[in-house]
């Protein structure tokens, strides 16, 4: 039963693995630049480059320069600048409505207009909602898809444990020469075992981020209340809140309320230095309780600790004195906070992020190269049975052309997104959206190219059309730009010059890979009453 | 899994095995996950505050869910495929579900 038990586990992975591979690949890479997106949002506008510095005096300046703008405003919530976002973000809403946002210079409070991109956040909100647009109707169904394709990969990963038996000795097993299968069967298993408990951590804490949409059955048991489900109260107990800030989670829990007066932020904020002798401030938030009084929500920097969600204090707007001090308690919700952590990655300095980055990378390996393996073994199969490649071949057309369109194409339409954010004129309407509907497109031209072209001809064109577009970003950036390599690198500016220079990296090593992909023409077919093993090793099937 | 027949194209009711069986993983192993989420959460609320026990329950929730596939596969055929997965479901959301229903426990 044993040797049915691994068979079994091992037709499942194949399959979890497969049905939705691309979708995951996607994920996975688009998340993997979210790493990153604070970087890429600069990246993204141009214009606000260089920003001042920050000070003490960031806070008041940034509240004064809002209230001279926007003097109605009924609450507002601002998040302080730090070594990876340079400008203050202030949201505000006068009323009941919409949420406005702007950026604020930290030195001077004026405000700063960059073009009209989602930027890194692209990348961020497409990994876990599969974003297409920058306002959208659909955030709910794309979340619900990667919930599905999550589970997916979380039962791939599992079966893929128990299929591997020989985990640690092939984890030394690399044998490129040997070609084909065994090839990529081996990058397989070692991108695989690599970062094995990365991969777990990231796609377990990514369903449990979603909980309360995928799986809300327990809050539906124990918050069951007389007019239904309680889930406001869930998440205020299982963020530590107390009481009275309950009403504030209720939708439409703030009736129309009068203005916010100047607030005195400074003694506060000096109170919450104390509070946090080695933190930092990551923001404040302003707002009125139903009852009319004011309370100042300081928040520490999600960054000072592992655990999301970070420490807050509420001080009483009106005399500034504290009231309370709200942070997840118990040991579930400290995990929780932890594996939530652990995926957005806020705690991690440059050397951590970079390390988390060649782990993201190495997933997306580790899916492609699981997608490459299924191609190549079905047609070594197919060629060793001569007659009974019928079946099969339409599928493996199928999933090659995906392959083709998915690891080519999707790095190629990445780079058409920042094509499109360096090409798109500034003032153009809705151009935020414009930039996305150049990926899609660019994307869906790949999958045409990839249907159209036999197989070698579309991964080498895609691949080396990826290689130029790369590295022809920063020279793109230069002629389009004032913060190009030749201005940040001089001034040390990290966050731009890092993502010039991995835009050039990125080209080389997609050329490089193009390289690989062999000349040779496909095999000729078997001839009756010879077997593959009887023929010439330098005749055998590659790939 | 079922045994591929000598022929070498799969039956009709072969894949229809199979089918019976994804199913089973995906529909009947998220009603277990669903059941264990709510079934252990009230079991759990007796030794600690609420918001703990759902986030427990919820953790332990997508392992069973994962479990559930796991077993729909192992399984030696679909119909012990689908008792493997909505038994344990049953036991569990049995009073979860008597409480939805305007019971109380």
């Amino acid at each position: 039963m044993k040797e049915g038990f691994r068979q079994a586990m091992s037709w499942l992975h194949t399959w979890s693995g497969l049905v939705l591979g691309w979708l995951l690949f996607a994920i996975f890479l688009t998340g993997t630049l979210a790493f990153f997106r604070a970087e890429l949002n600069q990246w993204s506008r141009p214009e606000l480059y260089p920003m001042g510095p920050a000070s003490a005096a960031t806070a008041a300046r940034a509240q004064e320069a809002l209230l001279r703008r926007a003097p109605g405003v009924t609450q507002w919530i601002m998040h302080l600048p730090d070594e990876r976002q340079p400008a203050v973000t202030l949201l505000w809403r006068t009323g009941n409505g919409r949420f406005e946002t702007l950026l604020m210079d930290p030195q001077t409070g004026a405000v700063r207009e960059g073009r009209d991109t989602l930027g890194g956040e692209f990348f961020y909100r497409f990994h876990f909602e599969l974003r297409s647009a920058k306002v959208t109707r659909w955030a709910t169904e794309g979340r619900w898809v990667v919930g599905g394709a999550t589970m997916l990969m979380f039962v791939a990963l599992l079966t893929g444990i128990v299929t591997h038996r020989r985990i640690f000795k092939d984890f030394f097993t690399f044998r490129p020469r040997k070609g084909g299968q065994r090839a990529w069967l081996d990058a397989h298993n070692v991108t695989g075992v690599l970062m094995l408990p990365f991969y777990l951590m990231i796609t377990f804490s990514g369903l449990m981020i979603f909980h309360t949409l995928y799986l809300p059955a327990g809050i539906a048991a124990l918050y069951r209340g007389a007019s239904g489900v309680d889930s406001a109260a869930y998440f205020a107990e299982s963020s530590g809140e107390p009481a009275e800030r309950r009403a504030l989670r209720r939708r439409g829990g703030t009736a129309a309320q009068p203005p916010l007066p100047l607030l005195p932020l400074d003694p506060m904020l000096a109170q919450a230095g104390a509070e946090w002798p080695q933190g930092r401030i990551g923001d404040l938030r302003a707002q009125r309780l139903p009852d009319g009084r004011v309370q100042v929500e300081v928040g520490r920097h999600d960054g000072d600790r592992l655990q999301y969600r970070p420490q807050r204090l509420v001080f009483d707007g009106a005399d500034g004195r504290l009231l309370h001090r709200v942070d997840a308690q118990g040991p579930a919700a400290r995990t929780y906070g932890v594996l939530y952590g652990l995926h957005m990655a806020r705690f991690a300095g440059p050397t951590m992020r970079w390390a988390l980055f060649g782990f993201g990378i190495a997933g997306s390996a580790m899916i492609a190269t699981g997608l490459m393996l299924w191609v190549v073994k079905r047609r070594q199969q197919a060629a060793r049975q001569r007659a009974g490649g019928g079946t099969g071949a339409w599928g493996m057309r199928i999933v090659e052309t995906l392959n083709i369109a998915a690891l080519a194409g999707l790095p190629l339409a990445i780079a058409a997104f920042f094509w499109a954010n360096r090409l798109v004129p500034a003032d153009l309407a809705a151009r935020a959206d414009v930039e996305l509907q150049c990926f899609f497109s660019a994307w869906a031209l790949t999958l045409a190219v990839a249907a159209a072209l036999p197989a070698r001809t579309g991964w080498r064109v895609l691949l080396a059309l990826g290689g130029l577009a790369y590295a022809g970003l920063p020279l793109l950036n230069a002629l389009t730009t004032h913060a190009h390599l030749g201005v940040t690198l001089p001034a040390g500016d990290w966050a731009l010059a890092g993502v010039d220079l991995s835009f050039l990296a990125t080209g080389a090593l997609l050329g490089l890979i193009a390289r690989q992909v062999p000349r040779a023409a496909p095999v000729a077919p078997l001839r009756d009453g010879e077997l593959a093993h009887e023929r010439p090793p330098a005749l055998a099937e590659r790939s | 899994m079922p045994r591929v027949p000598a022929s070498r194209a799969p039956s009709v009711s072969y894949r229809l095995a199979v089918l019976s069986r994804i199913l089973a993983a995906a529909l009947g192993g998220y009603l277990l996950a669903a059941a264990c989420a709510a079934g252990l959460a009230l079991a759990l609320a007796h030794a600690m505050p609420r918001a703990e026990a759902v986030l427990s329950a919820t953790m332990l929730a997508w392992l069973a869910y994962a479990l559930a596939a796991a077993w729909a596969f192992h399984a030696r055929n679909a119909w012990r495929a689908w008792a493997g997965v909505l038994l344990p479901a049953l036991l569990l959301g049995a009073l979860p579900l008597w409480n939805a229903f305007g019971g109380r426990a």
